[in-house]
Formats: structure tokens, C-alpha cells, sequence
């Protein structure tokens, strides 16, 4: 694997990371009735 | 798909297989191989699988007759619990990601997944979660008796094995998102030159699509029962009604994250019959783009229909109406997959080795759970066969004659690549009569049961019952039997017995995998084939 694939890899995987913590805070602050309910 | 060829790839195995080859336990501890990793992942699958149908057939022996014959009543509800977390969490998903480990690479000219080091780490997860599951049983109070959907308030009042249960959804949980987006970058980043996304074969389109499904639900699962965890124990009120919180939200949640899960356990299947189907049909398969397409609409959809689980809890009825009509739209898409692989079987030069017979058994039978999901889809009806053997009959169509059925025809269809040896025919179609057979002996009865209005989750029934549950028991037991011809013959295959297998193992089979040798060398299209 070229260092230019590996960078592209870890780019693609920290963007993906984001989105799944991202999925974590909506669900706890819709749980918690974020949106005011 | 296009027909896929790649340029001088016989030429670039031959030295690969000698290198970097490590030998005894450290070649599994430390595996960064994509092909040893999903060697484990399906060896792991089938023990749990084992497991987990060992506890079917301990609630199936104590349902053969009416009364409480061998187990208190809450044994019975933590067997029904387990069977349900373990199949799905230990058998049926990482089942699948095997599938993908040892396949995903080779169909696209990869010479491994993206990230070696994390599939091992997400793989070794996997044993540390079905041991909190398996040891949960031994904790004061026993295993988690709520049902594997976890229900609050229930699951807020169970004792300390529920607390195993959530650490072991939320390690499972994070093999799975590991897994996911080891998957997604290996296929948008690693793919051989030439190949597209839209020359990829099947399988790795649904399973693309499957890991963006995981990254979405995974993370809403695991908050979820992290909401339990503080609810018990750090004095929030989530969803404790005495405390101002509500139970029905946990529904909500839950569900947001459980109706996609169906899909994460069919999506894969549905890739691996869209292989085996053209290459028994000897034709490449029907509407390739629509068959994507329709993936991605059911996985779309998949995520608008969660509160159909809920009508019982009491909605509005235009909450009813929305997801009802929303749950029948999926039919749509699924409808277009089946007509699909109908008809790239038209006039095709058929014939009906195992992958194949499991294949078109798993259309025929996926097709009646289909059919009865849309049944249930329907709120009057739905209302009435809630909690009943109906819905039991129901995902088990789906769970056992789909998922399962699938995975057996992805099987053997790949066994031959992955040991390099050929099993025995005649035994592997037994394997599929007696299955077939045996499945619908055991599930079928369940649809008569559940319009009788037999609720499940329960140790005892009325006497009115018996008859069914008698036949069901029956054909529990062939059933579970049936899978050790399975065994047998993987078993047979991986220690070197069979006859010799060829490169392309199956005259109809097309795409990447098939131009290395059988069994695959342990490298793998170090330098990228160029696929035309």
C-alpha cells in the first residue's frame, strides 16, 4: 500500500468516525429531549 | 455487472505465497490476513450458531408439551433472550463479515482489507462479548430475561446479567462499526484499476451498503443501552416512568436501530444469492443497476418504518397509516431483487448443485416471510398477532430461510476457493432437502399457532395448542441435526479431504476470485490485476 493510499484510507476512516460519534450525541440528545418536545 | 476480466493475473501468484506466512497460535492471535480473519470470523459464527440453537432446542423440548416440564418459567425467558442476542449479535452478523473479509478483497482486486490491524482487533472483540453473553447465565439472577430487544422497564429491574449484556452488545457493537468501516474503505479506496463501482459484483455492493446501514444504527444501539446502563445505575430517567422518564421512547429508539439490523442481516445474503444465481443460470444476472438500486432504496427505507414494531403501544392513527403504508413500500424494491433473480434463471442453462438448491430455496422461502411481513405491516392486523407465534413464523422465514439459507449457499458456493477442495455433493444436497424440509415442519405450524392467538415468550400454553407445538418440536430437532452434515463437510473441506478443486471451481462462475488458485494463497493481487 502506498503511503499515498494510506492517507486517503485514514481520511476516509476519520470522516466515518465523525459520522458514528456524530450518531451517538443525536441519539442521547433526542433521548433527552433535545428538540423540545 | 459487466463482465469482469483481469489481465495477467495467474502470472502474479506465484511467488506471493511463500512470504510473510506466519505458523501455529501466533498466525491467529496477530492475523492481519484477510483471508485467516474471516477464516475465524466464520468458525466463531458457527459455534455461536451451535450455541445458539442449542438454546432453540432447549425452549422447543420444554414447548413439546403443554405444562412446565424442565425449566422454571424465567430459565425459559433468559433461553428465549440468548437465543435471540446470540444468533443475531454472535451468529448472524459476524457470519457475514467472514463472508466479507474473505471475499470483499478478492472480488476487487485488493490485496487485503484497508485496515489489517483493526479487522484483527475487531475480530478478537468478538470472543470477549459471547463470553459475557455465555457467562451472564451464572450471575445472581441468571442471563438477561427481557427479550433481545431489551424492553424497558423490564430490562431496568434485572439483575446484574443485564449489566453483561449491555457491555456485550457494547463491545459487539464496536467490532461491528470497526468492521463497517474497514469495509466501506476497502471498497471505495482499494478497488483494482478498472473496477468501478459499477463493475463490482453484487456481494460487495450489499455489503457496502450494509456497513453504511451498521455505521447509521450501531451507534443508536449502543446509546441506547448506555442509557439503560446510566438509567439502572447512575440515577437518570431516561426511561423510567417513576422517575418522569418513558418506557415507549426506549421503543423508539430501539426500533430506530432494530429494523435496519433486519436488513444488516439480509442485505449480504441478498449479494451472495445474486452470485450464485447467474452461475448456475450460466447468464450474467438481470438488471445489475436496478439490483443496486433497490438495495440502496431498502436500506433507505429501512430506516422510515422502525414504529411498525410499536403499533401495540398505542399511535395515532395517522402514525399507523404512515408506517404502515411506509413498511408495505419496501416490498417494492424486494419485489424487484426477486423478479431479478427469477429472471436471470429464464432460459437459463440450469442446474442445481447445493449453492444453487439453497438458493432458489432461500427465494421460495424468504419470498413467504416477505409475504407475511407485509401481513403484519398491516396495523388491524398486526394488533391481533402481536407477541403471537405468528411474528415468531414470521423473522424466522426471513432470519433462518434468508440469512441462514443465504449464507449456506454463499458456503458452498465458496468452500471450494477458501480450502481448495470440492465437497461431496451428494451429502450437501441432503444437507439442503433435510434443511429445507425441517425448517418448514418446525415454522410453518407457527403461522396456524400465533392466528390461535398462542402468545410466545412463554413456557406453558393451552392445551389446544399441543398438536403444533408437537410438530414444531419435531422438526426443531431434524433441523439442528441436519446442520452437522454441514459441519461435517466444511469440516472434511478445510482438513484437506474431497477432491481437488479447480481455479474457476464452477463453469458459470465469473469475477476476480476465480482467477487465483483453489484454495486462494494466503497473498492475494499484491499487485493490483487490471480489470477490463
Amino acid at each position: 500500500m502506498t503511503p499515498e493510499q494510506r492517507r486517503k484510507n485514514r481520511n476516509t476512516a476519520l470522516a466515518l468516525v465523525v459520522f458514528v460519534i456524530a450518531v451517538i450525541a443525536w441519539s442521547f440528545w433526542r433521548a433527552s429531549g433535545g428538540v423540545g418536545s | 455487472m459487466s463482465s469482469v476480466t483481469a489481465d495477467h493475473v495467474p502470472a502474479i501468484q506465484g511467488h506471493e505465497d511463500h512470504h510473510h506466512k506466519p505458523h501455529g497460535w501466533r498466525r491467529w492471535l496477530f492475523a492481519t490476513n484477510h483471508k485467516d480473519i474471516g477464516t475465524m470470523y466464520l468458525i466463531f459464527s458457527f459455534c455461536m450458531l451451535l450455541e445458539g440453537g442449542v438454546l432453540a432446542l432447549l425452549l422447543r423440548t420444554e414447548l413439546f408439551s403443554p405444562g412446565l416440564q424442565f425449566f422454571r418459567p424465567e430459565l425459559f425467558n433468559q433461553f428465549t433472550t440468548m437465543h435471540g442476542l446470540i444468533m443475531i449479535f454472535g451468529a448472524i452478523m459476524p457470519a457475514f463479515v467472514g463472508f466479507a473479509n474473505w471475499m470483499i478483497p478478492l472480488q476487487i482486486g485488493a490485496s487485503d482489507m484497508a485496515f489489517a490491524r483493526m479487522n484483527n482487533f475487531s475480530f478478537w472483540l468478538l470472543p470477549i462479548g459471547a463470553i459475557l453473553f455465555t457467562v451472564s447465565f451464572f450471575m445472581p439472577g441468571g442471563a438477561n430475561a427481557a427479550g433481545w430487544t431489551m424492553y424497558a422497564p423490564l430490562s431496568l429491574q434485572m439483575g446484574p446479567g443485564m449489566d453483561f449484556n449491555i457491555f456485550a452488545v457494547h463491545i459487539l457493537g464496536a467490532s461491528s462499526i470497526m468492521g463497517a468501516i474497514n469495509i466501506i474503505v476497502t471498497v471505495l479506496n482499494m478497488r483494482a484499476p478498472g473496477m468501478t463501482l459499477m463493475k463490482m459484483p453484487m456481494f460487495c455492493w450489499t455489503w457496502l451498503i450494509t456497513a453504511y446501514l451498521l455505521l447509521a444504527i450501531m451507534p443508536v444501539l449502543a446509546a441506547a443501552v448506555t442509557m439503560l446502563l446510566t438509567d439502572r445505575h447512575f440515577g437518570t430517567a431516561f426511561f423510567n416512568a417513576a422517575a418522569g422518564g418513558d418506557p415507549v421512547l426506549y421503543q423508539h429508539v430501539f426500533w430506530f436501530f432494530g429494523h435496519p439490523e433486519v436488513y444488516v442481516m439480509i442485505l449480504p445474503a441478498f449479494g451472495i444469492i445474486s452470485q450464485v444465481v447467474p452461475a448456475f443460470a450460466r447468464k450474467r444476472l438481470f438488471g445489475y443497476a436496478s439490483m443496486v438500486y433497490a438495495t440502496a432504496a431498502i436500506a433507505i427505507l429501512s430506516f422510515l418504518v422502525w414504529a411498525h414494531h410499536m403499533f401495540a403501544t398505542g399511535m395515532p392513527i395517522t402514525g399507523q397509516l404512515y408506517f404502515m403504508y411506509a413498511t408495505m413500500l419496501i416490498s417494492i424494491p424486494t419485489g424487484v431483487k426477486v423478479f431479478n433473480w427469477v429472471a436471470t434463471m429464464w432460459r437459463g442453462s440450469l442446474t442445481f448443485e447445493t449453492p444453487m438448491l439453497f438458493a432458489v430455496g432461500f427465494i421460495f422461502v424468504f419470498v413467504i416471510g416477505g409475504f407475511t411481513g407485509l401481513i403484519v405491516a398491516v396495523a388491524p392486523i398486526d394488533i391481533q398477532v402481536h407477541d403471537t407465534y405468528y411474528v415468531i413464523a414470521h423473522f424466522h422465514y426471513v432470519m433462518v430461510a434468508g440469512s441462514l439459507f443465504g449464507m449456506y449457499a454463499g458456503a458452498y458456493y465458496w468452500l471450494p476457493k477458501w480450502t481448495g477442495r470440492m465437497y461431496d455433493e451428494k451429502l450437501g444436497k441432503l444437507h439442503f432437502w433435510s434443511s429445507m424440509i425441517s425448517f418448514n415442519i418446525t415454522f410453518f405450524p407457527m403461522h396456524f399457532l400465533g392466528l390461535a392467538g398462542m402468545p410466545r415468550r412463554y413456557a406453558d400454553y393451552a392445551a389446544q395448542f399441543t398438536d403444533f407445538n408437537v410438530i414444531a418440536t419435531i422438526g426443531a430437532f431434524w433441523f439442528g441435526i441436519s446442520q452437522l452434515i454441514f459441519l461435517y463437510l466444511a469440516v472434511r473441506a478445510w482438513t484437506g479431504h474431497g477432491e481437488p478443486a479447480a481455479a474457476k471451481s464452477w463453469e458459470g462462475a465469473e469475477g476476480l476470485e476465480w482467477t487465483v488458485p483453489s484454495p486462494a494463497p494466503f497473498h492475494t493481487f499484491v499487485t493490483p490485476p487490471v480489470v477490463k
